[in-house]
């Protein structure tokens, strides 16, 4: 495979790889720093610099219709976007791991109802649900969280309870059940720190899927409220003045794409890394076995 | 085969059923007092006799287990309630202008995605590791990356604004009209041999489609070509070209191989299909389903929002059952008995 080099075994990341971690780390480095780096206040009104054009004396990105900096907003944008996707990801996949290795390794009716309760949840169109739940739940970011992490979390239960479906059966767990360890201890101690690659996949997919929903619960006008600067209620607003003023709608439109994409690419780098049963793992496998017994073939010629 | 029908149908009976509790708890249960929302939170909020005679008409002094089983038999005999908001207009009506629309725009923008994504996946598949598979994958990747709405404004800004081909907002021209049959604006034009409003409304119709078809197409993509790399080392594949068949026929039975699975995908992509267009249907101002979704959580009118969820969802069930019923039919490896073990 072209594009990896093998060490011990495993392949470092491409440069695509390492350049969506160098973004990824950027935007988290840009909202850990906001209140120091950005420019003006997020939501510094000043008349006299309405739709200001990128370029602008001090304003980088220009200014919205407010005579708000973009860029400031964007930056503050990143700091909740960031903050929002990393604590829905952590929450969602907490729950939805207690839950998956609950019904894997309790099986039986347990099981049963949790995957009909599953099968439920998954009928729901992932969006319409979250509008839904925010929509009752009202604006503001604990309600959003609140809304994604219900909305999200059979798409962790039903991988894991898989996972340990087959885990449960192995040597390991039947002598530390013939051990007397407790049920609770054999999942947490035992069948979880086996199911961490899975978790991690899903994870990293999940931090995307996160903020493009956040993105578009905001603009949607479902997110925080409209003083809070957010990149989907600054698409919102700058849709408005596509005619006149491109940069608003512009700019934060590029950093959604930026951080889902990164994600998106850091998580199909996960999965072919720790999944052996991802089929680019596979394909790869088979084309390390085909190389390898080429050099013997060869190495067997020479020696004839 | 009757029985895999049977037993998938069961299964999503209970599905439904679920669902309508789920929906029923959180619209009824969370929001605290349908009521107030109706009367206001201000001085007036407790009227005494009048409010509770307006909880009496809507049943909401029984029991809650009542109320929802009052509930299922009103959405079984089709009854979503009256809008709160729209001068009580039933929830159906406004569903069923809402719908044509929702479900035309769909199959453009499906059409569009098969478009774009057929040509492109058998040309990665083909021609794996090289130049054009880079370009595939590339394309895959920023389809699912590029949030529609704001491809739907750059597309606005590009195709409507700066080089004005393409309509910015709305179903058709203001001074055109179409014979209502069916509800969907297209297909009545057609019908009625309206080709003046056919093409307008076809127009309107482009970038909303163009910006929903290439997000599915990415996934499409993915799945069309992981699929067919997975025929293309096939034994038969081979038999076929030692027979000297020509590539085209060659690429024709390594689709025809490829598409169960394809079209499995396509079904159990209706969901995301059906999210994408509540998001694109705002942006372009488009009055579907999903407009009607946001215009009515911004009145707080729920019995709309209510019917609109339960309607989108069942379609959305309904469609997974038809997707694996396809595969089942598509493909004979697939045990049709339905027994246990087949995860979905």
């Amino acid at each position: 495979m072209s594009g990896f080099f093998l060490r011990r075994g495993r392949p470092l990341p491409s440069l695509i790889v390492v350049l969506a971690i160098a973004v990824m780390a950027g935007f988290a480095v840009i909202a850990l720093l906001a209140p120091w780096i950005s420019p003006h206040p997020p939501s510094a009104q000043s008349l006299m610099m309405r739709l200001r054009p990128p370029g602008t004396e001090g304003y980088l990105l220009g200014t919205d219709q407010l005579g708000r900096d973009v860029l400031s907003r964007m930056i503050y944008g990143a700091q909740i976007s960031l903050a929002i996707g990393v604590i829905v990801m952590v929450l969602t996949a907490m729950l939805g791991v207690a839950i998956g290795l609950i019904s894997g390794y309790f099986g039986g009716w347990v099981d049963t109802v949790i995957m009909r309760i599953v099968d439920i949840w998954l009928a729901f169109p992932f969006l319409v649900l979250a509008i839904a739940l925010v929509a009752v739940l009202g604006q503001g970011p604990d309600k959003i969280v609140i809304a994604l992490v219900l909305s999200g979390w059979p798409g962790f239960a039903r991988p894991v309870r898989g996972e340990v479906l087959q885990l449960r059966e192995r040597e390991y767990t039947l002598s530390a059940r013939a051990l007397g360890v407790s049920p609770f201890g054999i999942m947490f101690k035992h069948l979880l720190p086996n199911i961490m690659p899975t978790v991690l996949v899903l994870a990293a997919i999940d931090l995307g899927y996160n903020i493009l929903a956040l993105a578009s619960l905001s603009f949607l006008g479902l997110g925080m409220g409209a003083e809070t600067a957010t990149w989907g209620g600054m698409l919102a607003s700058g849709r408005n003045y596509v005619a006149t003023s491109w940069w608003l709608a512009a700019f934060p439109g590029i950093a959604i794409f930026l951080v889902v994409m990164s994600s998106n690419l850091i998580g199909d780098w996960i999965r072919d890394r720790y999944d052996p049963r991802s089929p680019f793992r596979a394909a790869r496998n088979q084309a390390l076995a085909e190389a390898r017994a080429n050099r013997a073939a060869t190495t067997a010629k020479i020696t004839n | 085969m009757i029985n895999f029908i049977l037993h998938r149908l069961g299964q999503t009976l209970i599905v439904l059923f679920g669902v309508t509790v789920i929906i029923f708890f959180v619209l009824r249960v969370m929001p605290g007092d349908p009521v107030a929302l109706i009367f206001g939170e201000g001085d007036d909020a407790n009227l005494g006799e009048s409010r509770l005679l307006y909880e009496q008409q809507l049943g909401l002094d029984q029991p809650l287990y009542i109320q929802y089983f009052k509930f299922l038999g009103q959405i079984s005999r089709g009854d979503f309630g009256n809008s709160i908001v729209r001068g009580g207009e039933p929830v159906l009506d406004m569903v069923s202008r809402a719908l044509p629309l929702t479900l035309e725009l769909s199959i453009y923008a499906l059409i569009i995605a098969l478009v774009i994504s057929v040509p492109v996946a058998i040309l990665s598949a083909l021609k794996q590791n090289t130049i054009w598979d880079r370009g595939g994958t590339a394309f895959a990747l920023i389809g699912v990356s590029l949030p529609s709405f704001w491809q739907g404004i750059m597309l606005i800004m590009f195709f409507a604004v700066w080089i004005p081909i393409f309509p910015v907002s709305g179903v058709m021209g203001a001074q055109m009209s179409v014979t209502r049959i069916t509800g969907a604006p297209f297909t009545d034009a057609m019908l009625t041999g309206n080709w003046e409003a056919a093409w307008s409304v076809l127009r309107h119709m482009t970038l909303p489609a163009i910006t929903l078809g290439t997000g599915i197409s990415g996934q499409f993509v993915r799945v069309l070509r992981s699929s067919l790399l997975e025929v293309k080392h096939q034994d038969f594949i081979d038999a076929f070209r030692a027979r000297g068949l020509s590539e085209a026929a060659v690429v024709w039975h390594m689709l025809h191989n490829a598409m169960p699975t394809t079209a499995v995908i396509i079904g159990l992509r209706i969901g995301a299909l059906l999210s994408g267009t509540i998001v694109i249907e705002t942006v372009f101002s488009y009055p579907g389903m999903g407009f009607l979704l946001i215009q009515a959580i911004n009145a707080r009118d729920f019995p709309v929002v209510q019917g609109v969820v339960v309607l989108l969802t069942a379609m959305v069930i309904a469609s997974n059952l038809l997707a694996d019923i396809l595969h089942g039919m598509l493909d004979p490896r697939v045990k049709l008995s339905g027994g246990k073990g087949s995860g979905a």
